[in-house]
């Protein structure tokens, strides 16, 4: 017999469980063979070494904690199986983070507003976003809009907002925005009206409720040298608060009058303050009455009205603008 | 008690229990409970895990007797539970993770010469019964109970479970084979790789 197998049966040989024959082979082997006999001694000794280890008892109240524990079991079962066991069979792990999973999906979309990804589509917002620029380039050149290439957009856009005009309710507002019978008005030659918010709303481009609170009306007011008309002045010139007299035009004064009337309805200058013309922004609200006062300081005569909006309307945070450039001949 | 007479008193209090006699288990469990916590405490080497683990499987017994089909004895159902238990409890993170605490407090509580725990009048500190050994015998003699015990959780698991119910709780290879569920041969295999393994840690403490 081998070391290797002599030392593989060793551990059964303590045991005393070899057969006969190999127990004999193994015995004449141990005793020509002393690494394995040595080995026999350590593995005996080691037998010795747990015949001497003590016995661990359990402790004293092991019976009266094991009651408390099963007095606590059912309870602890009972949460364990209605969380895990609802319907009396185990739900798959799997099951259970699909579910999950779906959950927190409809979550983050129920979180992220989905009304800013549809007004990003191209299609909806381009031709109103090209117009705002180009009319805003004529402007600030000062160029008559007629000259510039903004011409076709403007009366592409002019179109369309005829077009809301007619499917709106029919306004009840007069086409001339008069002061006060007998004064100076002011007779709108195209599109005299702003119109709502609601009229201009067109496939694709939304205008939220609250838009008339944020718009702001934006004038071109051109002041040029005109023929006076004919008017009768015995009356209205008596109940002017300004006369036409004290305004020269184009004078400091006049615009001075002016400015003064634009801030009192919370308007801003946007574009200079030159002798013959001033741009500026009108809250929507107070567009109406805007003019009407302005009829009071002369006769101005709308030349031209474009609007657009200028604006992504529905994105949160945005302001909404509708600006309007008019130009107003005296 | 002979092994025929001990399954005998066994199936009569698992009758009684079944039929409704609460206190049967009761006697089942202080029948049984030593070998339990001795084997719990030989396999997980800590004296608060092992008795944790001892009435965990005294629960499950509690819950599964009355699926018991009388087809082995119950002490290999119950060491079948007990093996599996501790295996369960060595794999589990919260086991890993204690073991690597130091504990300071807590000395295993033995028969004989030390008692420890909450039922000594002092817990925590040592309390010497057996006036015939020199302190440094009995100091000796728990080095080297510690020593092997070290030895004995450095085995794999299956090692340790045929190991421990050969050398310690002393069953025959038919029993462990029955309890670990696996044949007779594997069972030779296991034991002798055990005690090789551990008489080779032994030498290298030495």
């Amino acid at each position: 017999m081998k070391c290797k197998e002599a030392k593989k049966l060793l551990s059964q040989y303590t045991d005393g469980i070899l057969d006969p024959v190999v127990m004999g082979e193994l015995k004449s082997h141990l005793g020509s063979c002393e690494s394995c006999s040595k080995a026999l001694e350590a593995l005996l000794e080691m037998r010795r070494r747990f015949d001497l280890l003590p016995e661990v008892n359990a402790p004293d109240d092991f019976l009266q904690r094991l009651h408390e524990r099963l007095d606590r079991e059912p309870v602890v079962k009972r949460i364990v199986k209605k969380l895990f066991f609802p319907l009396g069979r185990k739900i798959p792990l799997e099951l259970a983070a699909a579910v999950s999973m779906a959950l927190v999906v409809i979550l983050l979309l129920q979180a992220l507003p989905l009304s800013r990804f549809k007004l990003t589509l191209p299609e909806e917002t381009s031709p109103m976003e090209r117009l705002p620029e180009e009319v805003r380039q004529a402007e600030l050149s000062e160029k008559p809009p007629e000259n510039t290439a903004v011409a076709p957009l403007r009366a592409e856009h002019e179109q369309k907002i005829e077009k809301a005009r007619v499917s709106e309710k029919p306004r009840e507002e007069p086409e001339k925005i008069i002061g006060e019978p007998g004064m100076s008005e002011i007779v709108p030659q195209k599109a005299p009206a702003i119109p709502e918010p609601e009229s201009l709303e067109e496939p694709g481009l939304k205008v939220p409720a609250e838009a008339p609170h944020t718009t702001d009306v934006r004038i071109f007011l051109r002041l040029v040298q005109a023929e006076q008309e004919e008017k009768p002045e015995a009356t209205t010139m008596a109940k002017k608060s300004i006369s036409e007299q004290d305004m020269e035009y184009g004078s400091a004064r006049e615009i001075e009058l002016i400015l003064a009337l634009v801030n009192r309805y919370s308007g801003s200058v946007v574009n200079g303050e030159s002798q013959d013309s001033i741009t500026f922004e009108i809250p929507m609200a107070s567009y109406a009455q805007f003019l009407e006062d302005l009829g009071k300081y002369g006769q101005y005569r709308l030349e031209t009205l474009t609007g657009r909006i200028e604006s992504t309307a529905g994105i949160e945070g945005s302001t909404e603008t509708i600006t309007v450039s008019i130009e107003l001949t005296k | 008690m002979s092994k025929q007479t001990e399954k005998g008193e066994d199936e009569r209090l698992i009758g009684d229990f079944l039929i409704g006699n609460k206190s049967s288990f009761d006697r089942l469990v202080l029948r049984y409970q030593n070998r339990v916590v001795n084997l719990c405490f030989r396999m997980t080497g800590d004296y608060e895990e092992a008795v944790d683990c001892a009435q965990e499987i005294f629960v499950k017994v509690f819950r599964s007797l009355d699926h018991f089909r009388f087809q082995s004895s119950f002490s290999t159902w119950l060491y079948r539970i007990t093996v599996n238990t501790c295996k369960n409890r060595l794999s589990s993170f919260k086991y890993r993770f204690h073991r690597k605490m130091i504990r300071l407090d807590e000395i295993p509580r033995t028969d004989g010469d030390c008692r420890t725990g909450r039922n000594s009048p002092n817990p925590g500190q040592r309390e010497i019964v057996n006036g015939s050994a020199s302190p440094a015998d009995v100091l000796e003699r728990r080095e080297n109970e510690a020593l092997l015990q070290k030895a004995i959780d450095s085995l794999p698991k299956t090692h340790k479970a045929a190991l421990v119910l050969r050398d310690i709780e002393g069953l025959s290879y038919e029993e462990i084979g029955s309890i670990l569920g696996c044949g007779l041969g594997t069972v030779k295999s296991r034991i002798a790789r055990a005690r090789d393994q551990l008489r080779h840690t032994l030498e290298g403490m030495m």
